[in-house]
């Protein structure tokens, strides 16, 4: 963890990750309301919100990048939270961006 | 000389759970059930009725008392005790009068205690072939089962010198809870994933038992007994079928909206991602019909106009709930069947068409059209709610908009510096409803009118 990130930050700071990668999914799907990336994308929003520390508030992260990329700097916030530090329910966070990213992965390869 | 503290063993564990996601080894049930009975003593352990302290009475005890109460009937009882004929109740699958029955005639061998009978663990233990996981084992789910042995022994421990007792305070307890509840839920998805399938009901169960409990240990609106009770009861099927998992997840992902929206501020992000499956829920149906022999090709154009323009609603719907909020957080067992009821719906949607490679997969395309026609009718009742939920939070104050989008007032400029949320107001009130009331009532209007032809076109097919 850098010295001057404390848990809740990493915390946001994954979760800023999120919405990042929910607004990526969203162009995946081009408009199309029956497209399964707009429905991922509510999954990546719903994660986010309930990451966030303070629901409504998540700041977005500067750079932009694709929807796996930003799901792994998510997952690499969450694993940089020191065990005992932050919230009791970061290793069942983590497991949700794995399934996440998997789901991902196998959309892309559809 | 090193010490090993609790703290270091929660951390170990938290750290160990943490890891499990990165994993793909398979896992034998022997290992989830030495798991699960661990888990099971570490949570005795920290609240059990052993346990001596004055704060019996507190409501956060009584929470932590429900939730072991709720535990899914524990597969092994604690060793080192004795139960009363209604705590014994707990681990066997007979009822308080059959037991009382059976110990009176000898079948059971009781003591008696206070005038009461007691029954020894070891004579309600039906499953001694339960181990604990062996020490070396390098699996991480063995490695995990291990730590959290070490600390139930180790609680134990502290239980048995009163001196030390204070550290263990109801606080304390409700952390330690909180986590073992966090690895049950992460552990019991891992042995879904990567166990073998037909013993999979019984980590879904514990996985949604520790879903309910981490809601309820972290704060949000603790669910009422029935609702923990009922779970055993709700669990989703591990069937491989996959109409049969469609209509168990949509019958749970129902139930948990249900518990949101009864929430006396629901969060609107439980509100967006209603509407977000909503557009799923339309592109599913879509296809089954698509793929479906009873429906005739005439009712399918109909149909795609209609669905479509219910998926349409519904994406500008979840838009608008978006961009307001209630401050208000959602319940982790909503997110955990949000996503179970998307993975679902996926899987149907990409369902192949050729009809065998269907029935291997087990989709019934006419089942699962009717088990969504009901999905699809509670969808149109949680839009509505959530339309009314809105409008209550707007009149009391209790919705809230980024500053930056609001009227430039003092006050207003003051909270948009600092990118803060400010109540929308009352002028601003048709700006921020009208868009979901006009998608929640056409959302409702499409959804139901569509309903209805379908079905009358479907029984047409049918009666022909």
């Amino acid at each position: 963890m850098h010295p001057h990130q404390t848990p809740d930050d990493l915390i946001e700071l994954a979760a800023a990750h999120l919405r990042m990668a929910a607004t990526e999914a969203g162009r995946h799907s081009d408009g199309d309301p029956f497209s399964p990336w707009h429905a991922y994308a509510g999954q990546l929003d719903l994660a986010a919100a309930g990451l966030g520390t303070q629901p409504g508030l998540i700041p977005q992260v500067a750079d932009h990048a694709d929807v796996l990329t930003h799901l792994e700097l998510a997952s690499r916030a969450l694993y940089l939270v020191p065990p005992g530090r932050g919230p009791t329910n970061v290793a069942l966070w983590c497991w949700q961006l794995t399934e996440l990213v998997r789901v991902a992965r196998e959309m892309a390869a559809a | 000389m090193s010490t090993t503290t609790g703290h270091d063993l929660i951390n170990r564990a938290d750290q160990l759970a943490r890891e499990l996601s990165r994993f793909q080894l398979p896992v034998e049930t022997e290992l989830w059930e030495s798991f699960d009975t661990t888990a099971y003593r570490l949570m005795r352990e920290l609240i059990g009725p052993g346990r001596v302290d004055d704060g019996a009475c507190t409501r956060r005890r009584a929470t932590l008392l429900q939730v072991i109460h709720a535990y899914p009937t524990p597969l092994r009882p604690p060793l080192d005790a004795d139960f009363s004929v209604t705590e014994a109740t707990r681990f066997v699958t007979v009822s308080r009068e059959v037991l009382n029955r059976r110990i009176r005639e000898g079948e059971v061998p009781a003591h008696v205690v206070g005038g009461q009978p007691r029954i020894d663990a070891a004579d309600l233990d039906a499953r001694t072939d339960i181990t604990p996981a062996h020490p070396a084992d390098p699996h991480p789910l063995a490695r995990l089962s291990t730590t959290v042995g070490v600390l139930a022994d180790m609680v134990n421990q502290e239980r048995r010198q009163p001196s030390t007792v204070d550290g263990l305070g109801d606080d304390a307890v409700r952390d330690a809870t909180a986590r073992v509840m966090t690895w049950l839920a992460v552990a019991g998805r891992y042995t879904l994933r990567h166990g073998p399938l037909e013993n999979g009901d019984r980590p879904l169960v514990i996985a949604q038992y520790a879903d309910r409990c981490i809601d309820m240990l972290g704060g949000g609106v603790a669910p009422s007994t029935p609702t923990l009770e009922s779970l055993v009861a709700g669990v989703v099927t591990s069937g491989p079928g996959l109409s049969e998992r469609l209509d168990s997840t949509l019958h749970l992902w129902a139930s948990a909206v249900g518990e949101e929206l009864r929430r006396t501020i629901p969060s609107t992000q439980v509100m967006a991602n209603i509407a977000s499956i909503g557009t799923l829920m339309m592109a599913t149906t879509h296809r089954l019909h698509t793929l479906s022999l009873s429906t005739p090709a005439e009712a399918l154009v109909a149909m795609t106009s209609d669905l479509r323009g219910a998926a349409e609603c519904l994406k500008e719907a979840e838009a608008t709930w978006k961009r307001v909020t209630t401050l208000q957080p959602q319940g982790r067992a909503f997110g955990a069947a949000s996503f179970e009821l998307f993975e679902t719906l996926r899987k149907v949607l990409a369902a192949p068409v050729e009809p065998e490679r269907q029935r291997a997969l087990g989709l019934d395309t006419d089942q699962s059209i009717l088990s969504l026609e009901r999905g699809t009718r509670d969808l149109a009742s949680f839009v509505e709610q959530s339309h009314d939920a809105t409008r209550a939070c707007l009149n009391s104050e209790l919705l809230f908009a980024p500053a930056r989008g609001q009227d430039r007032t003092a006050q207003h400029l003051k909270s948009r510096t600092r990118g803060g949320y400010l109540p929308v107001s009352a002028d601003a009130a048709t700006v921020v409803l009208n868009p979901i009331e006009i998608a929640g009532s056409r959302t409702a209007q499409v959804v139901a009118s569509a309903i209805k032809g379908w079905s009358t076109q479907r029984s047409l097919v049918i009666t022909r």
